[in-house]
């Protein structure tokens, strides 16, 4: 029975080659998103499961909350827990490494680098099956003076990888040391959370003047990872958390007024490593994402395999009621036709699969990442027949139960033709879901667009197409040159202006400070941001000055306390600060800019530190437009800090070899290394425009499929209308008449559509922009509507128009002969 | 064999109600050839679907083989189809994407049949009617009155003690009109019951008994002599 099954779905294939390619590349199509998108949600499941004991991985974190501040974790925590750890936990914990990263200047014979090295603890080689290709890993992570390279750095530094017992420099902070090459290693792959080109031994004698490196407990600044003893629980350490704080962080001096003890700002968590990709916001909404996109493909997929199939039942109504009348049962027959649609499918998967192939280098490239097909996957091998049995049952069983539903006596008499009015009627809904999910893609992908475009391009208050930032100017070589170079840099050709910054623009960076307006009775709190700046930072990010006067040189009130000053006097410091017009108006200091000149502000930073308002800046978008804008105060400190501003004038291209001739002139011993400030707010927007493509790239596919199915809908409808349109031409309709009335029977699902998928992707689009401070006017969504709307419309119009022109044109007589 | 007592059809929609067959009496012994006829619309077709249990009645009694099957289920009544009725209808009704051999085999795929003795009962009801020669051709590929003989080859492959046909000559010129109705002559002297509705006077001669139906009733019964 099955091979009589089997015969006569594949002689109906062959029969109706143009329908079956139509269903056949359709849901093809459909399985082939599906597998990409599956692909990738499977590899983001999948980060760091392959270490040999990823079960018993975690990291620790501190959750950490500055006075006046939110309680934070960026991942981090202090580089004094290992050890306090391994102490502490001794029954439980078999291993334990960190990983701190350093950009520190790095010298390979006469050529100089900047490069990311981790420092990190001997125990990583043990932790970690890194796959070394030349030397001894665990034996150079014991040398304090060893370092491994990756294969990478090593071909950038030599050219080679036969690179063991070679020489560098490397200098950070106060010191320089040489390091032989001891090991090369393979480098990661893209699934894991770890990424390190170069390790080095952690010594911590070498940051004794940089307490924050290795000492401090409220300095997260390394990750640490720790191994599980082979029967223990990491139940035990999490319950003993708290006991651990309590024991060994102690409050520090310059949080001994706000806090009385470390439980109330510190607290530890941990983190399985397998689970630490997965945890990332935007990883999961990804996985989200693409899922409900893959979902929605195969789902548009299989609406064209029923629709297709209920216009086809009136082809089948006599095999139906022949079979019935020979005793087949309707149970037999819905097995039968379910049968067909899951081999259908299963064509559909192997020309899928063939789309997938080719289409995955330029998916690999999109992504960054070498997914592969697992063909010898057991997952992926269940999944593929998942979504076989999944496309040829949801495709196939409303067919099936009504093709198994025909009754025998309707259609076997002579020249009855069946239709089934609820197929069809079910049909058109299908096809009005299909181009509402559709048009709703295509709105949805172009307001993310526009709102990608408005948010990267918005009005920051300063010039950002022409800042370039210049690394480097920081370190400990250059400190004593820093002032020089500055002014030097300032005559030079192109350029306007340069500053010292000690943070980066248009990052989410931010310092803040509880603050209180001296004259206030209340003592009301605000949680102003600060930063110090030098004395050309007006003039470098065109801040105009609304009142009052810019910092200078000579007043000596207006240099904020040096570190040494703060380190070692009681205070009260005093000192003059600039304001922004938001901190005017957070500060309740009056109506206008000059209303808060000469106002005094109280500043709680450990010591009593008073600051007077003399000038009062426009508002800069210092930080991304991602954010809401900040109420920001100013303190001048000339000495330098770690970057340089620059601002010029012209083409980038050539303000950068004019630095880059005078930095490779003046300064040898670091690298010119800059970053071009729109560059950088463009890089920050990868995600949002990763996410557009994505969305175009889908509702492509989904407008392609869909005017796929309603192509052969309207093939089937016209040629079911055949003696109908023979008729209508022999009473006197011409071609246009025709054409008229078959393009507007399926131009009315698409009008729904739209009007459904204009108003479901308004509320939804309207409700995501609100968590943007700065948006598109959601207004502009209507047009975006109409212009996606009459688009769908459009491409339904020539999807049908030439076969209902070729039907329309056909002979009269042919039409009725052939009943 | 057959019997029914008093029966009717009404098929409703929400506007119309009409009465295809009312209060019709027939009985039908086994082995007899009957015919039906009457003008077009007078319930003959309506009569052979119930008959042939591919419709249930409205109203009355339907007793096959002393078993009151009026109100059947389809599972149960495409249970005792299967098993003892075959059908043979104007326009063939051949599956055009299944050869001869197929065609006929259909018949028996739902019987529970072992795949080789299917094949040999086939084999056998195509030399019977003489099709054999054109076992693996399409229906396509064939003229009326050589489709017509897969029909009746499909219709008599599971022994069946009953044949309806429903105008088996309707498409067929006057020469194959007449091959097919030998063949069902040569059936029921095998003992196959037929009861085949025709227009054809020449062709209702074949049969024992004539009922002539209009309106929705039986007018007369014709018995021819022996």
């Amino acid at each position: 029975m099955f091979k009589n099954y089997l015969q006569i779905a594949m002689r109906n294939l062959l029969k109706h080659k143009l329908y079956s390619a139509i269903n056949i590349i359709g849901l093809a199509v459909g399985l082939a998103a599906c597998l990409l998108l599956f692909m990738f949600i499977h590899d983001e499941t999948q980060f760091d499961q392959f270490w040999t004991d990823a079960d018993r991985i975690y990291r620790i974190e501190s959750v950490i909350q500055s006075p006046g501040r939110e309680a934070y974790s960026d991942g981090g925590v202090s580089g004094k827990a290992r050890e306090t750890m391994l102490n502490y936990f001794a029954q439980d914990i078999e291993s334990a490494t960190r990983f701190s990263q350093q950009w520190p200047i790095i010298h390979v014979g006469d050529k100089v680098f900047e490069e990311p090295i981790f420092l990190t603890d001997a125990d990583t080689a043990d932790m970690f099956d890194i796959e070394v290709l030349k030397g001894d890993l665990k034996q150079t992570l014991n040398d304090n003076l060893s370092i491994a390279l990756s294969k990478e750095l090593a071909i950038k530094y030599y050219g080679s990888i036969d690179v063991l017992g070679k020489v560098l420099s490397i200098a950070q902070f106060d010191n320089k040391y040489d390091y032989r090459v001891g090991a090369v290693y393979k480098k990661l792959p893209h699934n894991t959370v770890l990424s390190f080109n170069a390790l080095i031994k952690i010594n911590e004698d070498d940051f004794k003047n940089q307490p924050w490196m290795f000492s401090r407990w409220v300095s997260a600044n390394t990750r640490t990872y720790f191994k599980l003893k082979a029967n223990a629980d990491i139940a035990t350490i999490n319950e003993r958390l708290v006991s651990f704080v309590e024991g060994n962080v102690p409050v520090p001096d310059f949080w001994s007024e706000q806090y009385a003890k470390a439980t109330e700002f510190f607290s530890l968590k941990t983190l399985a490593i397998t689970e630490m990709h997965l945890e990332q916001p935007s990883v999961k909404s990804n996985i989200t994402l693409f899922g409900a996109i893959a979902v929605l493909i195969l789902v548009i997929a299989c609406i064209n395999f029923t629709n297709l199939s209920i216009a086809k039942s009136t082809r089948r109504a006599r095999e139906v009621a022949m079979r019935k009348v020979v005793g087949a049962s309707r149970k037999q027959l819905i097995v039968q036709f379910l049968g067909e649609t899951i081999v259908i499918a299963l064509i559909a998967l192997c020309v899928g699969v063939a789309f997938v192939e080719l289409a995955l280098p330029a998916y690999n490239d999109f992504l960054g990442r070498d997914l592969q097909i697992g063909y010898g996957d057991p997952i992926t091998i269940m999944i593929m027949l998942a979504l076989v049995f999944f496309a040829g049952v949801i495709g196939g069983i409303y067919p099936a139960l009504i093709l198994s539903s025909f009754r025998p006596a309707a259609i076997l008499s002579a020249n009855k033709t069946i239709t089934s009015s609820a197929g069809f009627s079910f049909s058109n809904l299908l096809v009005i879901f299909q181009f509402i999910v559709s048009i709703s893609l295509i709105i949805c992908a172009v307001v993310i667009y526009a709102q990608r475009d408005h948010v990267a391009n918005k009005e920051l208050g300063y010039d950002k197409d022409h800042i370039v930032i210049l690394h480097g100017v920081g370190r400990e070589t250059l400190v004593p040159r820093q002032q020089t170079i500055r002014e030097q840099i300032k005559k030079l050709p192109s350029i306007k202006s340069a500053t010292y910054i000690s943070m980066f623009p248009a990052t989410g960076a931010n310092r803040t400070a509880t603050m209180t307006v001296a004259e206030d009775k209340t003592l009301t709190k605000h949680t102003i941001s600060f930063k110090e700046i030098d004395s050309d930072y007006q003039a470098t990010f065109s801040a105009k000055l609304l009142a009052g006067r810019l910092f200078s040189k000579e007043v000596g009130r207006d240099h904020m306390p040096t570190d040494e000053q703060w380190d070692n006097e009681p205070g009260p410091f005093e000192s003059n600060i600039i304001i922004n017009e938001l901190a005017v108006k957070q500060l309740g200091l009056g109506d206008k800019p000059a209303d808060a000149l000469g106002k005094v502000i109280e500043l709680a930073y450990g010591k009593p530190f008073h600051a007077t308002i003399v000038g009062v800046f426009s508002n800069i978008n210092y930080r991304t437009t991602r954010e809401i804008q900040l109420p920001e105060a100013y303190f001048l400190d000339d000495d330098a800090a770690g970057f340089m501003a620059v601002r010029f004038s012209g083409s980038p291209i050539a303000a950068e070899k004019i630095l880059k001739d005078y930095w490779q002139e003046n300064i040898t011993d670091v690298p010119f290394v800059r970053t071009f400030v729109d560059q950088l707010i463009q890089d920050q927007f990868m995600g949002e425009q990763r996410m557009s493509f994505m969305l175009a790239v889908a509702s492509s596919l989904a407008v392609f499929v869909a005017c796929l199915g309603l192509f052969g809908l309207a093939s089937f409808t016209a040629e079911r209308r055949t003696k109908e349109i023979g008729l209508r031409k022999v009473m006197g309709a011409n071609v246009k008449d025709i054409v008229k009335l078959l393009v507007w029977q399926f131009s009315k699902p698409v009008f729904i559509a739209s009007i459904i998928a204009s108003l479901l992707s308004y509320v939804l689009m309207a409700k995501w922009l609100e968590d943007f401070p700065y948006r598109i006017d959601t207004t502009l969504i209507v047009p975006i509507c109409l212009v996606a709307s009459f688009l769908a419309i459009l491409l339904a119009w020539l999807t049908i128009g030439g076969n209902a022109v070729k039907v329309a044109r056909a002979k009269p007589i042919n039409a009725l002969r052939s009943e | 064999m057959i019997k029914l007592n008093n029966l009717s059809r009404t098929y409703r929609t929400a506007e119309v109600e009409t009465a295809a067959l009312s209060g019709v009496n027939i009985e039908i012994d086994q082995g007899e050839f009957v015919a039906i006829m009457g003008p077009s619309g007078c319930g003959k077709s309506t009569l052979l679907n119930i008959l042939g249990m591919l419709d249930n009645p409205s109203e009355g009694q339907y007793l096959f083989a002393d078993e009151d099957i009026s109100n059947y289920s389809e599972a149960k009544l495409a249970d005792i189809r299967k098993r003892n009725i075959g059908f043979i209808f104007q326009s063939f009704n051949l599956i055009d994407e299944l050869s001869v051999e197929e065609n006929i085999e259909l018949a028996l795929l739902y019987h529970g049949i072992p795949a080789t003795e299917r094949k040999e009962r086939v084999v056998k009801v195509m030399d019977k009617v003489g099709i054999a020669h054109r076992a693996k051709h399409m229906p396509s590929q064939l003229s009326g009155g050589q489709q017509q003989r897969v029909a009746i080859a499909r219709a008599v492959v599971g022994d069946q003690a009953v044949i309806l046909a429903d105008e088996p000559t309707g498409n067929l010129d006057s020469v194959h009109g007449q091959e097919v109705m030998e063949m069902l002559r040569a059936l029921n002297a095998d003992g196959t019951t037929i009861i085949m509705v025709t227009h054809s006077a020449a062709h209702a001669d074949y049969a024992r008994r004539t009922i002539n139906l209009f309106d929705g009733g039986v007018v007369t019964e014709n018995v021819r002599a022996a």
